[in-house]
């Protein structure tokens, strides 16, 4: 078959010692970037810029995607050790990941995320080998009305992952949309809740939020407590996942591959949703849901396999369409640009050397970071010894220079101290963080797809239903708010057949 | 005299002899890097404008040039910070045209107004294009203007923003053309291509690399916003020769801070005035979908000026000015 020329003449540029250089360089350069509070792959790859000009086209994808499929490797490191998420797509990591290691089973965690990361990364390069014509229609058909009902069906799984109260985490949702309200609305031109202050005008930045609300905030937690020095209190043992934890992650880890390369697919924070979706969907068929949140290893197995799936997913609309799935990619395909690469319908069939020889890189960049992950995981299990003193003061600099490093702006260094407060707040009355930071994210699109479809439709809302991709969304959300209130009507019903029964008698 | 009057005189007699010596010793223009704000993302179209001449100039000037991305609130953010700046030469910024214009006369709490800058240079200009969905009954400008007059408001048409240079070549085309559309605002250039190929809207305003990217795919150009036919587009018609003297599209050129002295500026004008009408500048402008349009300090001014006044035209009659 072609493809098997294909991958040859692409292994043939891959395999160049210059380009397998420059994928190292990449891949550890994003799996920095990744570990690092703050610092994403988008100031990576703007920083790499330069030097890409003087290096032939294949050279500089090379590079580049090694550093944004580096950085999901990454990102998973700091959310397990010290509770702070390295990058967006790290948020859910925290929830099991940190409390394993708080057990003494960072190890584990760590390596599960490693091997993870590195099977899903594995069958995205696959996937879009075989698959991308057909997945890049099928994001295509994802219009307004399809993305609403997709968001929706991302709030209401907030019902699912919630390990307390519901209505806590309603509530906390319910602000996190508000929040998302912040910013100039493309549709009216006005600013909304923006107090004269520009920086605001496009929003509530996500990072200096999420450094805020889990980095800050866990600093000012544990400054309370005066118990045990350092972070973990048990023997750390088995740096690796054992047969036990392997057999517990092997599901987790397909379906969180599946469901993060179809989301990945589609435009928009993906690997942030795939996670979450990959989080759910493994309580909901777990035997335990009640060890989620208590470090139960498929917590992590599952969305760390998603966000490599999505960011691999994410690449297809890129090389089918020339379009940009977040603000990361779009640097990439400024990349392409400026090296005189045409990105459109047409760039595999005009570039197939360039296409190929990116596809067999991704597979040498995922097995180097598989070797460049799991030695290093002694090293960071060692971090955690580390004595709070010394530690907090390092992890609150990072943050602030992760954060001011994005825009230099002071109102984000404001905008983080604020979240951290907020965070401090709600961790003293056992509100969750996780879904502030996910209504944060799906909020505003949610809100402007709604608008944007019936500006289309012009206020015909059965387009929601008419729609077949946005029907099926509608139906699961409402099937799965039906099915979150079966349980409490079959509770209210047990208790008012007891007390009939009590009087009864 | 008594020895404190003494001390008193001699630091006098030294601090002054080293201001003299420091004015009669200043450096010439320029002596250090000079920052290159860019008010929008690196791998955007002012990053990639930036790039291809960044060699040239500062081959030119003997200095680096820095970019500093400040990306907020479409660009107002960088061009508030560039009017706020030192207006020493060595602060300088990539400007878009009609953003320039448009957000001191819509948006709040913008800190410039269009008057605040020193316009330097103008380098290119990206035309924009009209592109239909594919399947849509109209296949020439004509018969889309046809449609829509028979279709009144129902036409989707969108582009990036509301009260942006792209919606503003909305409006322009509609009051031409005498009719009435639906106008769909999207958020940002990434969301055109998505919403056209996937058939949501009826049509859309795209940048021409954009339309060029599409070829291919289904989605058809009726009409683009050059004087003549773009060489990467052979087929389309412009809006001139069609009848509809409009020319949609985005300026872009650099500008500094109001007030830099008139040695700095003359220099300035000059060296990019050379760079943007060399032909290696302008053959990879052309590469990169760019349409060259050099212009010198004068000229870009009086072009700014213009620009405005079409600009308040339209916003008046449209009733969207929030201020001023």
């Amino acid at each position: 078959m072609d493809i098997a020329n294909y991958l040859i003449q692409g292994a043939q540029v891959a395999l160049q010692p210059m380009n397998l250089l420059f994928c190292f360089m990449g891949v550890l350069m994003g799996t920095l970037v990744g570990v690092l509070p703050g610092l994403g792959p988008t100031a990576a790859i703007a920083l790499l810029l330069p030097v890409s000009f003087h290096i032939p086209p294949v050279s500089t994808i090379i590079m580049l995607a090694g550093i944004y499929y580096g950085a999901m490797y990454g990102g998973s490191t700091t959310s397990i050790l010290v509770n702070i998420p390295g990058e967006a797509a790290s948020v859910i990591t925290c929830l099991d990941g940190h409390q394993m290691a708080k057990k003494g089973r960072a190890g584990p965690a760590l390596g599960i995320a490693a091997f993870g990361s590195f099977i899903a990364g594995t069958f995205g390069v696959i996937g879009i080998m075989f698959i991308a014509p057909p997945m890049a229609k099928f994001a295509l058909a994802f219009g307004p009305p399809e993305y609403f009902s997709l968001m929706l069906m991302g709030i209401v799984i907030i019902i699912y992952m919630s390990s307390g109260s519901i209505l806590k985490d309603l509530i906390t949702a319910v602000f996190g949309v508000l929040l998302g309200t912040i910013g100039m609305d493309t549709i009216s031109g006005t600013q909304r809740l923006t107090f004269g202050v520009l920086e605001l005008a496009d929003g509530i930045g996500f990072i200096p939020a999420v450094m805020g609300l889990f980095g800050i905030s866990e600093i000012l937690v544990n400054v309370e407590r005066i118990l045990a020095t350092t972070l973990v209190t048990e023997k750390v043992k088995n740096l690796l996942p054992n047969l036990q934890d392997w057999k517990e992650s092997f599901w987790p880890i397909i379906r969180g591959t599946v469901m993060g390369f179809i989301i990945g697919v589609l435009p928009g924070p993906a690997p942030v949703i795939s996670t979450y979706a990959s989080y759910a969907t493994e309580k909901k068929l777990s035997k335990t849901p009640e060890k989620f949140g208590t470090g139960h290893i498929a917590g992590v197995a599952g969305p760390e396999a998603a966000n490599n799936a999505a960011s691999s997913g994410a690449m297809i609309p890129l090389f089918t369409l020339g379009i940009p799935a977040n603000s990361v990619i779009a640097v990439l395909l400024g990349a392409f640009m400026i090296h005189g690469l045409q990105p459109g319908p047409t760039f595999i069939a005009k570039y197939p050397d360039v296409f190929w020889a990116t596809i067999v890189s991704m597979y040498l960049g995922n097995i180097m970071l598989l070797v460049l992950n799991l030695p290093l995981i002694p090293l960071w299990v060692k971090v955690l010894k580390v004595p709070y003193p010394i530690l907090f003061p390092l992890i609150l600099i990072f943050c602030l220079i992760g954060v001011y490093s994005l825009n230099f702006s002071q109102v984000e260094i404001g905008l983080m101290i604020g979240f951290g407060v907020l965070g401090y707040l709600m961790r003293k009355a056992r509100f969750e963080m996780a879904p502030l930071i996910l209504a944060l994210v799906l909020g505003p699109m949610m809100e402007n797809n709604l608008r944007l479809a019936l500006l289309v439709s012009q206020g015909d809302a059965s387009v929601f239903v008419t729609r077949p991709i946005s029907a099926i969304f509608i139906i699961v959300s409402t099937l799965l708010i039906a099915s979150s209130m079966v349980p409490g009507i079959q509770k209210r019903r047990a208790q008012m057949k007891e007390k009939l029964g009590d009087e009864e008698v | 005299m008594n020895t404190a009057r003494l001390v008193t005189v001699v630091l006098t007699l030294i601090t002054v002899l080293f201001f003299g010596i420091g004015q009669a010793a200043a450096p010439t223009y320029p002596s250090k890097e000079i920052s290159y704000v860019i008010a929008f993302n690196p791998g955007g179209e002012s990053d990639i404008e930036f790039r291809i001449m960044q060699p040239y100039l500062e081959k030119a000037l003997g200095v680096r040039l820095i970019p500093d991305y400040k990306p907020a609130a479409g660009g107002a953010l960088a061009w508030s910070f560039v009017t706020a700046a030192k207006p020493d030469g060595y602060t300088l910024g990539g400007f878009n045209s009609p953003h320039v214009i448009t957000q001191p006369l819509t948006m709040k709490d913008v800190k410039y107004a269009t008057e605040d800058f020193t316009y330097l240079s103008m380098i290119e200009y990206t035309p924009a294009a009209l592109v239909v969905k594919q399947g849509f009954p109209a296949k020439t400008l004509k018969e889309f203007v046809e449609y829509c007059k028979a279709n009144p408001g129902k036409v989707t048409v969108a582009a990036v923003g509301k009260f942006s240079g792209p919606h503003l070549n909305v409006l322009h085309f509609m009051k031409v053309a005498g009719i009435k559309i639906n106008y769909i605002p999207l958020q940002g250039t990434g969301q055109v291509k998505p919403q056209i190929l996937g058939g949501h809207v009826d049509a859309a305003f795209t940048n021409s690399p954009a339309a060029v990217e599409m070829k291919g795919s289904g989605v058809t150009a009726l009409a683009v916003g050059t004087e003549t036919r773009m060489s990467q587009l052979p087929e389309v018609p412009t809006f001139a020769e069609l009848g509809y003297k409009i020319y949609p599209r985005i300026d872009r050129g650099i500008l500094g801070p109001k007030d830099m002295p008139k040695d700095v500026v003359a220099k300035l004008d000059r060296i990019f005035y050379e760079v943007v009408t060399s032909k290696e500048v302008q053959a990879k402008l052309v590469e990169g979908g760019f349409v060259p349009n050099p212009m010198n300090s004068a000229q870009t001014t009086k072009y700014i000026m213009e620009q405005k006044e079409l600009v308040r035209k339209l916003l008046e009659e449209e009733k969207f000015m929030q201020i001023r």
